[in-house]
């Protein structure tokens, strides 16, 4: 067998991505935008096409829990989820983390409610950055899918075993149709290393999981800080070895996009990353000079990088369909956070897209705009735009 | 909290928290207690009622069948032992300092 071309959906993607590696079990619980790539997975399984076990559950914190107990007998995993099962699983997202269970999970993105919704932002996954997971945001379909294969060699690295999460905006990843490279089953099986974990539930050698000797909390701690430091590295390798390999290359944790030295740069992460390199390469046509980040990974969150790319650029924006009430988007803080003690780069943030709201090239050309008077001025005219927002009351700057 | 085998260093540690079952034979939990029990033998008829509802399964039958004994490194001190003695042979006594463990 050898790679093929399909046109698919990018639910579709994420279940085909699963079925090259064929965890032993998968257990999930459908929920819009997530639904059709659990019912395209059971399908697999039915036809004969995977050999894994699906577990039905009756929840999305089932589903973690399942899964939790699949990969403690030592099995590989895999559940799929969005907005509100997310945020339903929450506390057994870090028994996963805590357990060191190297768990794969996709997640169509999805707003949370109230107001209800079904339509695309990420807030739910960004709400749960600090659960001990590592994070993906894929732009395409096809990154869903060969982030998947990454995603199950950089959690079971031996010295990183976390787990991961790959987000993928829901409707416009999840429900659109692209031209998507399935590779080869047994090249996918090849490039994964066999899961032998040695601590592991087993009656010939009883143990008991979750507990740590009183008193050494903190140090498990820092092995999970320091599991989760090594995979900076580890996905620039695994990303590398799957460039040679499948010859797609998304770089590692954060690309460049755009001419070098930029006079300003946007920070984004997940599918509007695709409409903001169509804007960089209309503006650079022009002869302005722009640039893009991709934050691939926001945990780990790579600050050294972000630092180096941006200490040269004359504003800094930061485009992202998540807030945290009370202070900034989280991305933005974090990217602040990056530059700090390199330069006094003016930046501002840009929150978009919430609850699906489109963001189109014109609101993307606005904020560049913007950059540049920021660059010129040295400073921005509010810390915070809430972009597309519908009133003329001036109240969508803050 | 006191363990009887430490870990100096991150690798002296399991690679993720867990361990043999049972573990919780590893934690010395004999500070535990606030009132300890104390068996008055010639009062003791060996009945096992407190063997049987020691809830630690720390009171240990003894060879000769005459009295009980208790392992006090275990014991956590609930005193049901000292409640369901049909002949109050068990006193629960408060613990006054490390000293009197």
């Amino acid at each position: 067998m050898m790679s093929k071309e399909v046109f698919v959906s990018g639910n579709t993607a994420v279940a085909t991505g699963v079925s090259l590696v064929e965890p032993g079990v998968i257990a999930a619980y459908p929920i819009t935008p997530q639904s059709p790539a659990v019912e395209k997975i059971s399908e697999f399984i039915a036809d004969g096409e995977m050999k894994s076990e699906y577990i039905e559950v009756e929840s999305e914190y089932s589903a973690m829990s399942a899964c939790i107990g699949a990969e403690a007998v030592g099995a590989r995993a895999f559940t799929a989820t969005s907005s509100q099962g997310l945020a339903l699983m929450h506390e057994m997202l870090h028994f996963a983390s805590g357990q060191r269970l190297p768990i794969v999970m996709a997640v169509a993105n999805r707003t949370l409610a109230p107001p209800w919704g079904i339509l695309n932002d990420e807030r739910d996954t960004i709400a749960q950055r600090d659960t001990g997971w590592l994070q993906f945001y894929v732009e395409s379909a096809q990154e869903a899918l060969d982030t998947i294969v990454q995603a199950y060699r950089l959690s079971e690295q031996e010295d990183i075993l976390t787990p991961t999460m790959v987000c993928y905006d829901g409707y416009i990843i999840s429900h659109a149709y692209e031209k998507v490279v399935v590779p080869d089953k047994d090249e996918v099986q090849s490039f994964i290393p066999e899961y032998e974990p040695d601590e592991i539930l087993n009656v010939e050698d009883p143990k008991t999981l979750g507990y740590a000797p009183s008193g050494y909390n903190t140090e498990y701690r820092v092995k999970q800080q320091l599991g989760t430091e090594t995979a900076k590295g580890a996905i620039g390798d695994i990303t590398e070895d799957y460039a040679d390999q499948f010859g797609r290359d998304y770089v590692g944790m954060v690309e460049e996009y755009g001419p070098e030295n930029p006079d300003v740069t946007l920070v984004t992460l997940g599918s509007v990353t695709g409409t903001v390199r169509d804007v960089v390469d209309k503006l650079n046509d022009q002869g302005r000079e722009v640039g893009l980040v991709k934050l691939r990974t926001l945990r780990p969150f790579p600050y050294e990088q972000l630092a180096d790319i941006l200490k040269g650029t004359g504003a800094v924006g930061v485009l992202e369909k998540d807030i945290s009430f009370g202070y900034e988007g989280a991305v933005f803080s974090e990217v602040r956070s990056a530059l700090q003690g390199t330069n006094n780069v003016p930046s501002m943030n840009f929150i978009a897209g919430l609850g699906g709201r489109d963001i189109t090239m014109e609101n993307i050309e606005n904020v560049y705009e913007k950059l540049f008077t920021m660059a010129e001025t040295g400073e921005s005219e509010g810390r915070i735009e809430f972009v597309g927002y519908r009133f003329s009351d001036g109240k969508g700057i803050i | 909290m006191k363990t009887k085998e430490k870990p100096e260093k991150l690798s002296d540690l399991t690679k993720t928290p867990s361990g043999k079952a049972g573990s919780f034979k590893l934690t010395d939990v004999s500070g535990w207690k606030t009132f300890k029990p104390v068996l008055d033998e010639d009062k003791c008829i060996n009945c096992l009622q407190c063997w049987v509802y020691c809830p630690h399964g720390v009171i240990e039958r003894t060879s000769d069948d005459q009295a009980i004994s208790i392992d006090l490194q275990e014991c956590k001190g609930c005193g049901i032992c000292a409640d369901v003695c049909p002949t109050d042979a068990i006193e629960m006594n408060k613990i006054r300092g490390v000293d009197d463990e």
